[in-house]
């Protein structure tokens, strides 16, 4: 589903963000990308998302080499994929259905489709008495669980998350990853950028570390410290975006 | 990609910023109609010097001296000339009628005139324009002839003055066309920072290109085109005013010889040209706008 031969990319031709990278994600899986704040972990999902292009190396993504993808395609390759941020990038002016309808609109599905689909998929979420809800008056959990349905609603094959837990409390964090969880039994691939070690621990999933751009560790059943020499808990890259 | 949802959109835009858009319509709207304006005044020269093109005259006032025996013999005389299509005497009295004639107005003054007052003349028809100088040439060499005068020549200065005039103005245009296509860019680039959140979810989530730049632009072609419509109704209106103002003071202008008569089809035509240059404009001022602050 995923495929990096060695990914290279450098910024101003002297900022190594991803160095040599190999990695392979099989349909289905369930990957958490680890590593300290500019390991490499934003870069790498924005080069899957062909927001970037990498200065060496291929990247297959659903078995299309991305890096050849000419310009108009790239809409069509983020449509196979779903993305979710920290900061859930909801439209304030628009309520919960807006929100995930947006996402349905803007690719030109049909109306029917649009009001079939989104109530189905805020109903997985758990938010389908909250659909009339404006994002300003929802939880930070709600908040995020909406951008969940916004990415999952046109069934991608990838959902790429980007620290969704980043912004949340432990036990709201729980109810996330649970919904990831289902989302990933449904058939799609998840990787998950995250600096949470409780979740990490807790889910025992394949985990890749990211160190300085290179790929460290990957671990089938892998938990967030891999080796003594990465003893900082609590570290200061726990305040990042905050 | 549905049209209420584009115009829908692009309305909004132009919502949001009355002022940044009014100006960039009002740019709009100067350039093109010195464009309009430009057009209709070639065109009044261009019909001018086609109907003088039919009948080129020179008019030769005569002394009264020869007595109405020399002016025959001079008319005589010009007739062999070979550049000359048709000659006509006009005499003193026919002069005095016509001066009633010409000038209404001017009642008490002609009660003044008599006969005596005015010189005697002999008007001619160039067989072929181009043969002018030479022929006036010849006239002024006639001791019979007090004075030559040739509308060309009026005409001639006219023209100078129309194509000056239509540079200047197409100068303008253009200068403030290219100012409009700044502000219209501006005016897009406005409303993509305004709709900047919105335009990075729908890249997030696929949509095309298409979908989130065509809004931007239907926005600036709708700034260029009322711009455009704006500027072919208020030339419209300036040149049947101009024309009013013709027909009731003519003389006192002294351009009663301007072929201002344009047909209907010349002045929808054009207008639809400026219109779609309109169109143009507000196509292009978003294309900058999106080129540079739009990377998809």
């Amino acid at each position: 589903m995923i495929r990096l031969k060695s990914v290279s990319k450098t910024y101003d031709g002297s900022t190594v963000a991803v160095r040599n990278v190999d990695l392979s994600i099989q349909k289905g899986e369930f990957v958490f990308l680890v590593g300290p704040s500019g390991s490499g972990k934003s870069t790498l999902i924005r080069l899957l998302l062909r927001e970037e292009q990498p200065t060496g190396g291929q990247v297959w993504v659903a078995g299309r080499d991305i890096a050849a993808l000419p310009e108009w395609r790239v809409p069509y390759l983020r449509r196979s994929i779903g993305t979710v941020f920290q900061d859930f990038k909801l439209l304030n002016s628009k309520t919960v259905f807006e929100n995930v309808a947006f996402a349905l609109e803007v690719i030109g599905r049909p109306r029917h489709v649009v009001q079939s689909q989104v109530p189905k998929v805020l109903k997985l979420v758990g938010l389908a008495s909250k659909t009339d809800r404006y994002p300003r008056q929802l939880s930070g959990g709600e908040q995020q669980r909406v951008s969940i349905a916004r990415a999952f609603v046109n069934r991608p094959l990838i959902l790429l998350a980007d620290e969704p837990t980043g912004n949340l409390d432990p036990t709201t964090s729980v109810g996330i990853m649970r919904l990831l969880d289902r989302i990933n039994r449904t058939g799609t691939t998840v990787l998950m950028a995250t600096h949470d070690h409780a979740i990490v621990d807790a889910m025992r999933r394949r985990v890749v570390e990211l160190d300085r751009g290179a790929v460290v560790r990957d671990e089938v059943r892998g938990v967030y410290e891999g080796s003594p020499r990465l003893v900082e808990v609590g570290s200061p890259e726990e305040a990042e975006g905050i | 990609m549905r049209v209420e949802h584009l115009v829908g959109e692009a309305t909004t835009n132009l919502r949001r910023n009355t002022l940044l858009v009014v100006g960039a319509v009002l740019a709009v709207f100067i350039s093109l109609l010195l464009g309009f304006l430009a057009l209709v005044v070639g065109q009044v020269a261009r019909n001018t010097v086609n109907a003088w093109g039919d009948d080129v005259q020179i008019v030769a006032f005569l002394h009264d001296d020869p007595g109405s025996a020399g002016h025959v013999a001079l008319q005589n005389q010009v007739n062999t000339w070979d550049e000359v299509d048709e000659l006509r005497y006009v005499s003193k009295a026919q002069a005095l009628e016509e001066f009633r004639r010409i000038f209404p107005r001017y009642e008490r003054l002609s009660q003044e005139l008599t006969a005596d007052t005015l010189p005697a003349s002999i008007r001619i028809k160039l067989a072929d324009p181009a043969d002018h100088d030479l022929v006036v040439e010849r006239f002024e060499q006639l001791e019979e002839v007090q004075r030559v005068l040739s509308p060309a020549e009026i005409v001639d200065n006219w023209l100078k003055l129309s194509r000056i005039l239509n540079s200047v103005m197409l100068a303008l245009g253009v200068a403030l066309g290219i100012s409009a296509i700044v502000l219209i860019s501006n005016t897009v680039r406005m409303a993509i920072y305004a709709r900047r959140d919105e335009i990075s979810i729908m890249k997030l989530v696929g949509a095309s290109n298409w979908f989130v730049r065509a809004p931007f632009v239907v926005e600036g072609m709708i700034e260029g085109l009322v711009g455009g419509l704006v500027a072919v109704a208020a030339g419209w209106v300036a040149y049947v005013l101009f024309r009013r103002g013709l027909s009731t003071g003519t003389n006192a202008l002294g351009v009663d010889w301007l072929q201002t008569e344009l047909s209907p089809g010349f002045l929808w035509g054009r207008g639809l040209l400026i219109l779609a240059f309109g169109g143009l404009t507000g196509a292009i001022g978003s294309f900058l706008g999106l080129r540079k602050y739009l990377r998809v």
